[in-house]
Parts: structure tokens; sequence; C-alpha cells
């Protein structure tokens, strides 16, 4: 039942109201991991199911990322000692040379909102830069965007670079299927729905 | 020069009190909110010329500098041919179109399949252009596939260069990009002396809503101000995602990017021509894609334009464009509707005839059924003259009730001027299934077998050979 409301909350982006559901549940005894698992992920995966249905919309599914995060915000902290289930860490920026950031801060919002751990490195990101945060960060997965025709070529370049040290996955509006097979990145996804599919099926 | 139909009749979205009100919303948004504004030269002189800044990190440019520049910029100037011949005359007056001579796919009309964009598709979308006589511009981005990325705006333009006479638009991929056409652009006219005195070349380039011009657009406005070349500077926005997603927010933040290019363009080279561009589209909630076909968008880029003409600026407008991918039942109607709405708002050059799959492709098929279609509504647009001849109250009284017109002289001196389509039947008896693909292509086939560009000077081809050198595979 308490299970129930949680993802209702999150399932209708009701942030101001889901600390308080999910506290209700704690008193009731319900374990923080079912919470995760079982209320908040479960909220998430019908609301990208939703999505490509065109049963929702960005801002809807916006506000109910927003409310998983509140979420596990709240429960995280109880799950010491407890076996989590995080999905995964993600490294995502465009490439250098492309300021263009609407799609990247699209997908960083879906990744988080589906429980991944997200480090945003923002526009202009240098090859460097990523080698760098991958030795420091240690993260499951690169994310890269690109606009603009000229900064798929430095995509190309930086996914080269980055090698089998750690899978990619790219995006944007000119970048293709193909051109993910041709620079040798792990997978490509047309929006940011399908890159949290691709993310979790290059994770797990 | 071009015989432009200037519209008679045009519909106002805005009306004067709202587009005063959006302008002063836009004035705010300069004066008090501020842009982000990079590029050393440009935010000096910017400076020096009373914008602040502070520790926000965001300029914020006063009315003075906006009025300033909207009395120094000029409202009308002329486009020229290759050929250094007057070609339009660009003001708010007149209303041109424009289609690409490269894209990142093209539908390709012989298979009908949208494939990438090969250096050898520009001869054909130039030569395209140059036929059709609705199309007057076209656009060389630098996009071929089979061109090395940092030669892809070079090949472009000479490619189009090599095969157009009209005015040509050109974007380029970076600051480089920008120096060299300008320098093939010269070859061409013969000195860059001339090409200042007759320019048949003009830039477009663009900020990054919301109210960001890092130092690549802003450098390439100053490159452009200091060449004396004519530039268009386009916010392309998505209510909801880049915009606010009401109506007037999204114009007034446009118009203020708008204001912020014509500031810079004007301290840079004062009385250098600068068109008004504004792509306000929206961003489709369930998918994400920023729309070519959507009724906001074709609304709103007809708003923008009347804000132009409160300036007195030409509007460099889009037309011609739809979210589908191929030629059928959406993208006809996109279309027709943009163009439409681009004639009746006066926009006064309008870009990307032909470009469908929200601007991934480009088709030249589309481009000459639009052609037609602009020609349709172009008899919509001349309206309706009143006067002793037209009203024809002789006529009527000689040919008398019961009569018929048939024969009488007034038909026969008149009656071409009445439009006669070239593709779209009026058969009495029409034909089982549709001739339209057929008439198309043949169309097409025609410009490519009997409409060959005239060569360009041997001395300037042997000048270009260098440069295709350079990429040549």
């Amino acid at each position: 039942m308490e299970l129930k409301a949680i993802y209702e909350c999150v399932l209708t982006g009701e942030r101001d109201q889901i600390e308080g559901v999910i506290q209700r549940a704690l008193s009731a005894g319900c374990r923080p991991a079912d919470i995760i698992n079982n209320a908040l992920i479960r909220g998430m995966d019908e609301v990208g199911r939703k999505m490509k249905e065109g049963d929702m919309f960005v801002p809807e599914v916006l506000m109910a990322a927003n409310t998983m995060k509140i979420g596990l915000q709240a429960v995280k902290p109880l799950m010491e000692g407890e076996e989590t289930e995080a999905p995964g860490k993600i490294a995502i920026g465009t490439v250098s040379g492309d300021l263009h950031d609407i799609g990247k801060n699209l997908v960083v919002m879906m990744l988080e909102g589906a429980g991944f751990k997200v480090i945003d490195l923002g526009v202009d990101v240098s090859k460097d830069r990523f080698l760098q945060v991958i030795e420091e960060e240690k993260p499951d997965l690169i994310g890269l965007s690109a606009l603009l025709t000229t900064t798929m070529k430095t995509m190309g370049e930086t996914v080269q670079a980055i090698g089998g040290k750690v899978k990619t996955m790219i995006g944007g509006a000119p970048v293709t299927e193909d051109f993910a097979d041709e620079i040798g990145a792990s997978g490509y996804a047309p929006d940011a729905v399908t890159a949290v599919d691709l993310a979790k099926s290059l994770i797990f | 020069m071009k015989d432009t139909v200037p519209a008679t009749i045009y519909f106002n979205i805005l009306g004067k009190e709202n587009c005063k009100k959006i302008h002063e919303a836009s004035l705010t948004i300069m004066d008090e909110i501020g842009l982000q504004i990079k590029g050393e030269q440009v935010l000096q002189l910017l400076l020096d010329h009373g914008a602040r800044t502070a520790g926000d990190g965001r300029v914020r440019i006063p009315v003075s500098l906006v009025e300033q520049a909207l009395k120094a910029v000029p409202g009308e100037f002329t486009l020229f041919s290759r050929d250094g011949e007057p070609y339009v005359q660009v003001n708010k007056d007149n209303t041109i179109f424009g289609t690409h001579s490269d894209q990142l796919e093209i539908l390709d009309p012989f298979s009908g399949k949208a494939r990438k964009f090969l250096r050898k598709d520009t001869k054909l979308m130039s030569t395209l252009a140059e036929y059709l006589s609705n199309i007057d511009f076209v656009l060389s981005v630098g996009l071929s596939s089979d061109v090395p990325t940092r030669y892809q705006t070079q090949a472009a333009f000479i490619e189009t260069v090599k095969n157009f006479r009209k005015p040509i638009n050109f974007s380029s991929n970076d600051l480089q990009g920008l120096k060299d056409v300008l320098e093939i652009a010269a070859l061409v006219a013969g000195g860059k002396k001339k090409l200042r005195e007759k320019p048949f070349v003009f830039y477009y380039c663009e900020p990054i809503p919301p109210l960001s011009h890092p130092e690549a657009s802003t450098e390439k406005l100053r490159i452009s101000a200091e060449n004396g070349i004519p530039v268009v500077y386009m916010p392309y926005c998505m209510l909801g995602g880049t915009a606010p997603i009401t109506f007037a927010g999204a114009l007034a933040q446009c118009n203020a990017d708008v204001l912020t290019g014509l500031v810079i363009s004007q301290l840079v080279h004062e009385g250098t021509p600068y068109i008004y561009g504004a792509m306000p589209s929206i961003m489709d909630m369930r998918t994400t894609v920023g729309s070519y076909g959507a009724p906001e968008f074709a609304l709103l880029t007809a708003a923008s334009s009347e804000l132009a003409h409160m300036y007195g600026l030409p509007f460099y407008g889009t037309a011609g464009t739809s979210d589908a991918r191929f030629i059928d039942e959406q993208s006809i109607a996109e279309v027709t509707m943009f163009c439409f709405a681009a004639l009746l708002s006066g926009s006064n050059l309008v870009h990307d005839v032909g470009v469908l799959d929200h601007c991934i492709n480009v088709a030249p098929e589309m481009v000459v059924l639009a052609d037609e279609i602009i020609e349709m509504l172009k008899h919509f647009v001349q309206g309706v003259k009143v006067n002793n001849e037209e009203l024809a109250l002789d006529v009527i009284k000689e040919v008398g009730p019961g009569g018929h017109f048939l024969t009488t002289e007034n038909t026969a001196s008149k009656f071409k001027s009445i439009w006669y389509p070239q593709l779209f039947s009026r058969k009495m008896k029409n034909e089982d299934s549709s001739e339209m693909k057929d008439k198309i292509h043949a169309k097409i086939n025609s410009a490519l077998e009997h409409h060959q560009v005239p060569s360009l000077a041997p001395e300037i081809l042997k000048e270009l050979e260098k440069w295709e050198k350079l990429f040549n595979n």
C-alpha cells in the first residue's frame, strides 16, 4: 500500500509530497531497499514506458525524475550496510568545441531520474578532461553529445582516445547509429528516454 | 534586377502596441537581466560604449546602444549576382525565397531514398535553384559527408559558386571557413573592394539561445561586419527548451538576442547591412524534436517579421520546411502553410525551402513543388485592385444581363494575368493516377540537361583549383 503510494507519487511528479509519503512508508516498516527498487525505480520505469507510448510529455517526465531524485536522497542515508542496487555512474558532457547543451541537459536529468549517479561535465569538454575523469572517478559509462557536424569529428577523436577504457554512448541531432559504429562508440541513442535504456543495457 | 512581387496584403499578428511591448521587454532583458557575451574584442567594444559587466559575468546593454545601432543600420541594400549585376533590393518590402545548396542528407529524387549528402549533390541543388524562378538564393552550409570537416565550408561554397549565379547565403563551420570563403568570394568578384561594393554573398551566423553569444558567434559577426558583408544573425530557439513556453516571452527573448547582434555589428562597423533573423520554434515535448513544421513556429516567425519591420529591417524568415522525412501529405501541408505565412507576413529573405525531416534532409523534388506553391501564393498576396479600370463597369454594361465575357476585348487583353500552373492539373478529364511525380522529375531532368550555368572565367577556375586540391580525394 505504502509502496504503491510512492510509485504513484513518482508517476504524477509530486515532488512536494514524496518525502512525506516515504516517511509514512518507513514508519509502516517498509525496507529502504524495497522503497528504491519496488517503488521509485519501478515508477520511473513506468514513466519511461509512458513517454515512449506518447502518454507522457517531457515536462511531466522531468517532474517525475525530479521526484525520484528527491526520494532517493531521502532513502539513501538509511541504506548503510544494506545491499544497494545503484545502477551505475555516468560522466557526460558535450564534446570539445560544442556549446549546445539542451540535449545533454535533458539526458542528465533523465539518467538521474533513473537512479544513475551522473557527473555532469558541462559543455566544451576536452578529450583530456574525459580521460582525467575516467581516471579519477572510474565511471561505468561516458556520454558524449554533439550538435554540430564539426564537433562530430571531435566526438570521434574523443571516443577513440577513450578506447576500451570505458564504454561510451553518443547522441545529438546529426549523430546516427552508423556514425556510432564508424567511430567505435558502444552505443547511440536518438533521444533522452532511449539514452536511459541504452545506459542500462551498456552497464548491466 | 529581380522582379519581386511586393505583397499588397499583409496580416498583422502583433499590431503596433504589442510590438512596442515586446520591444520594451527585450530592452529590459538586455539592460537588466543581461546576456552572456564572449569574445574579447567584441566585449571590449561593448564595454567601451556603455555596456556593463557585473560579478555574475553577464553583460548588460543600455537602451542608448540599441537606439544608436537602429539609427546606424541601413534598412535597404542591394544583393548582386555572381557576375556583379544588381540582383535584388533587400528591404522590408520585397520577398524572395531560397533553398539549401547542401544539407546533412538529400532525399534523392532518383532513388526516392534519403541518404548522406555528397559533394556532387551541390551541383544538382545549385543548378535547380538557378533554374527555378521563385528560388532566388541558396544557403551554402558545408555538410557534404565526403569532404574532410576542415574543408566542408570551402568545398560547399566553391561547388555552389561554380553552378549558381544568384546571391549566395553561406554559413561556416568556423572562423577559418568564413575567412576562406571571403577570400574565394573576393576572387570571384574581382577583389575585396569589389566584393564589398557589390556583395553577391551574405553571411549567416547565430547565437545560442537563451541569451548566450559565445566567442565563435561574436567573432563571426565581427569579421563579416569588418568586411562589409551583409550578415544574418538568427537565434533558433525552442519554446519550453531554450525559450519560454509563452509566445510573447519567446519573442521578447529572441528579439533581445537579435538586437544584441545588431548592436555588435554596428559597433564594429557602422552602417554594415544587418538582416534580422529569427526562428522561434517549439520543442515537441513528446519527442524533444525542435519542430520545422509546427503552426506555432510559422506564427511566431511571422510575428518576428513584424518586429523586424517595426525597426525598418529586412527579415530573414523560414518557409517550405517540414518535420516529415518524405514528400507526403504532411510535408506538403506544412510546406504550404509556411510559404503562405511567409508571404502574408512579408518575410523578406525566406530560407530553408525544401528542408525536411526537421532539418536533416533537403528534397529537390520538394523545392520544385514549393516553387509552384510559392507562385500560386504570390497570386493570392497580390490582393485586389479597385479602380475604374478594374471595376470595368463599361464592360459589364456592354455585356449586360445574360451575356458572356468570353469575346470582350477586356478578357482578351487581361486573361493572362490569371495564374496558369505548370505542375498542378486542371484537365477537364483528369488522368486515372497522379502525374505529379513525373512532372516534377521531368522538371529536374530538364534543369540538369538544359540549364547549365556559364563557367566562371578560366583564371578564376584556375585559382579555385588550388583550393580544390586541398580536399579533392
